[in-house]
């Protein structure tokens, strides 16, 4: 019947039917979470370690391929409710969130060279956690939510406005290094692609329905794959360990023509980053709440940020490079956290 | 206090006179009577009622009476024959009785009968319906609700004309009673909506309710919440607006507002005007107005963090300007940023305190001493003035008061937070504020919905769809009887094939 009112997103006869709707509709924001933080990730990763290219071992490459889809399918079966399986989980959320908080400390520092590079990353830490502790899920979820529109218009600005000529001779420093370089460097990215196993273990309901799980599931590989294109365009091309994180990120920006797109470019990041790193620390807070329901709110919410604060402030110059070297294996360690949650299910279902 | 009535008159009015502490207090009329071989006592309170009435329908009537009766005989007559005045009902308390007659109700107690009589004869000073002050309007009606709740009512059940409106009379206050009307239209109204309301009004502990602004912060959500969580509205029209979209609202005693439960962020960036206009001006109306909300919040905070931290964004020539400008500034930008929204908080309130009279040598003192004067003076810069009254406008272009404070509170924090970490503690304070928002419940309903999260609603958000579109209520409605319109709205306009 209502149907026919072309606005409606879904038809509602009944109460029960509005309240599955509005169920839906958080578990809804919820994924779109973990979206947000899988596509920051990946762009990241694109940005910092793809811009050099190949620099991955091969081996670890080869083997990350297949692990991350193995995990989602893991979880997919099991249900995602396992609390063990949430735990395990926490990692690669600790990873992530400290990957974020380096990128946007350093890019504050890079903004604001008056402050120390400490201060930063501790109002951020700050906020964050201020932020999880007065917004409550919901907040988190549904401000995302709102924000992803933005975050797109800033994100296709960020890149589009960069007004380089799209000619194809521009790629060559990618595949310059040859296919197989090329293909490795990608593949070691498949470790931010962890995320997606996120979708099926934070909303509420255990199974989401198919099409929309694959269809969030792909959103951020076409980000990434977007992100690393619009690298290849760049001109000239400038790889090195040399660059700055604020040089690294604002590096399709950096030739843009007018002033204002290259603010803009930069307001993408201190609008992604910060949203990304709280909703990381929101699933580490609802696993760990998950998990322990007695443990209070103030500490799981600084679960992950207190550690990755840490390692900011203390270890500014290795972290860089111990993220390199870790990242990729989030994916291996999300598989072994679905496989976890699938034998933990078979031994409860054995009993 | 006695829980019901004695059937000896003399002992009925110790009672009342204990309730009443009427050896001191003046205002409270006894007027004792013989009437249908009975005796009999009138209470009423002093200018709660009009004499010439409470003469002509009441006294007169009894002292007519030839008949004797006696006991509930004689309530029956009273009640059924010999009060002329619409309004007549028994009262079982004393309780009850003393409220009756605060409420200002004559209370007529009859010897021998052990309950009293209630006689609605009353007739107060009041102000006369006036056209609204704080939500003027171009285009449609005028009236504006006013202090008593009949009248109130009255105004909504004129542009209501349904029996399916529904007014429960409620208390609020456990020892001064206050009247309150819960409204809401039957069926489209959820009567989860209903029961939660009902119940957070009734459950207030507290000795007095004095105005709906109390009630208001009594019955919300979250006490700690940055923005309003009730609409109030002072329009009947508006309030039965938010009637038919099936929300309930409350009207308060005593008080010229009403609020509405549950609303949404949205509802408080819709003005009147927006539905009487055709749709494409409301719409656009409604872009300016969360363009000025924009301004209002951010415009400050984002141009001193430019400025001091990251002037390279500005253009050239814009960029010398300003620092021409401010060559002669002795105070940092901060703090003349500080400075001057303090100035216009201080313009702004007590651009409301004043009073009428003095209102042009204020706008003088403001205009003048505040503004050129400071300016040349070298106080503050023209730019930051610009930018402060920007964002002062901007505020001023949100229909709803309680948010246009809230957004005057937030642009000092963004302001402070753009002072000292620049455009990150821009974003860093606006994702918190945001995030905090989204969190934020009306009634249990979140408050950035039916955008975050989604649900089903009509295309009256931001954007005006046609009228023709608007086949749906809002998505606060019961779902089952959530269309508006069934079939064609327009039933014209398309020829019949042959």
């Amino acid at each position: 019947m209502l149907k026919r009112a072309m606005q409606t997103r879904t038809a509602v006869h009944d109460e029960q039917a509005a309240q599955r709707q509005r169920k839906q509709a958080y578990g809804s924001a919820l994924r779109l979470t973990a979206v947000v933080q899988t596509a920051a990730q990946l762009v990241l990763w694109v940005t910092f370690y793809g811009y050099d290219r190949a620099a991955q071992a091969v081996w670890q490459s080869a083997l990350l391929l297949a692990l991350p889809a193995a995990g989602i399918v893991c979880l997919w079966y099991a249900g995602g409710t396992q609390k063990t399986a949430g735990l395990l989980l926490l990692p690669c959320l600790l990873l992530d969130a400290a990957f974020l908080l380096y990128a946007l400390c350093g890019f504050i520092d890079g903004l604001i060279p008056e402050y120390p590079y400490a201060a930063g990353a501790v109002c951020v830490a700050a906020v964050c956690w201020l932020t999880l502790l007065l917004s409550r899920r919901e907040g988190v979820a549904n401000g995302t939510n709102v924000l992803k529109y933005f975050l797109l218009i800033l994100f296709l600005l960020g890149a589009v406005f960069l007004r380089a000529s799209s000619r194809a001779d521009r790629l060559w420093p990618i595949l310059g290094q040859g296919l197989p370089n090329t293909a490795l460097t990608a593949l070691s990215g498949t470790g931010a692609v962890w995320g997606a196993a996120l979708l099926f273990v934070l909303p509420d309901q255990p199974k989401p329905s198919v099409k929309a799980a694959a269809l969030w599931t792909a959103l951020p590989w076409a980000i990434g794959a977007v992100w690393a294109l619009w690298y290849g365009f760049l001109h000239p091309w400038a790889p090195g360990d040399d660059l700055r994180v604020a040089e690294r990120l604002m590096g399709l920006a950096r030739h843009a023509a007018d002033v204002v797109n290259y603010e803009l470019a930069g307001l993408m990041w201190l609008v992604l980053l910060p949203v990304s790193l709280t909703c990381c620390a929101m699933s580490g807070e609802i696993l760990l709440s998950r998990a322990c329901p007695r443990a209070p709110r103030a500490l799981s919410a600084s679960l992950l940020l207190l550690p990755a604060l840490l390692a900011v402030c203390l270890l500014p110059r290795q972290l860089p490079q111990w993220l390199k070297l870790l990242l990729p294996w989030r994916g291996a360690w999300a598989a072994a956290a679905g496989a976890a949650a699938l034998m933990l299910k078979r031994r409860e279902a054995a009993r | 206090m006695q829980p019901v009535f004695f059937r000896d008159l003399k002992r009925n009015m110790r009672l009342m006179q204990d309730a009443l502490h009427l050896d001191e207090n003046s205002d409270i009329v006894l007027r004792e009577l013989d009437a249908m071989g009975q005796r009999c006592a009138l209470y009423y309170v002093d200018g709660m009622v009009g004499s010439s009435l409470a003469a002509d329908f009441v006294i007169r009537p009894l002292l007519r009476c030839t008949q004797e009766y006696q006991g509930e005989q004689a309530v029956e007559a009273v009640t059924r024959r010999l009060i002329e005045a619409p309004e007549v009902r028994r009262i079982p308390s004393p309780t009850e009785a003393v409220g009756a007659l605060m409420n200002g109700l004559c209370v007529l107690i009859v010897d021998t009968a052990d309950e009293a009589v209630a006689v609605d004869v009353r007739f107060f000073v009041k102000r006369s319906i006036g056209p609204s002050k704080t939500e003027t309007v171009v285009i449609g009606p005028h009236e504006a609700f006013t202090e008593p709740l009949r009248d109130n009512l009255t105004l909504l059940h004129r542009m209501l004309p349904t029996p399916d409106l529904i007014c429960k009379r409620l208390t609020v206050g456990t020892k001064v009673k206050t009247n309150v009307a819960l409204c809401y239209l039957k069926d489209i109204c959820p009567e989860e909506t209903v029961r939660q309301l009902e119940s957070r009004i009734t459950s207030a502990q507290v000795d007095d309710v004095m105005t709906i602004g109390i009630l208001d912060q009594l019955i919300e959500d979250d006490p700690y919440a940055p923005l309003p969580q009730t609409v109030s509205s002072e329009r009947p029209d508006r309030a039965v607006s938010f009637l038919l979209e099936g929300q309930a609202v409350v009207l308060f005693d005593g008080s010229p507002r009403c609020l509405a439960m549950p609303m949404t962020l949205w509802h408080l960036f819709h003005a009147p005007d927006d539905s009487y206009m055709r749709w494409q001006y409301g719409s656009c109306m409604r872009i300016i107005r969360l363009i000025g909300a924009a301004l209002s919040l951010f415009l400050p905070g984002v141009f001193v963090s430019i400025v001091i931290f990251h002037p390279i964004s500005l253009p050239m020539s814009l960029l010398t300007n300003i620092i021409q400008s401010r060559s002669v500034i002795s105070i940092s930008l901060l703090n003349e940023g500080v400075l001057m929204l303090a100035v216009f908080a201080l313009i702004n309130e007590a651009g409301t305190r004043i009073p009428g009279l003095l209102g042009s040598s204020f706008g003088l003192v403001s205009t003048l001493i505040l503004g050129t004067a400071a300016v040349d003076a070298g106080l503050v810069s023209p730019f930051l003035l610009i930018v402060v009254a920007l964002s002062g406008l901007g505020s001023y272009a949100l229909p709803d008061y309680s948010l246009s404070f809230a957004f005057r509170v937030g642009q000092f924090l963004i302001l402070l937070a753009g002072g000292l970490l620049g455009l990150p503690g821009v974003c860093l304070t606006g994702m918190l504020l945001l995030f905090r928002v989204a969190g934020m419940q009306s009634l249990g309903q979140p408050y950035l919905a039916p955008r975050s999260p989604r649900r089903m609603h009509n295309p009256d958000l931001v954007l005006r769809a046609p009228v023709y579109r608007q086949r749906l209520r809002t998505w606060l409605a019961d779902p089952a009887d959530a269309l508006r319109a069934r079939g064609r709205m327009r039933r014209f306009g398309r020829r019949k094939k042959r």
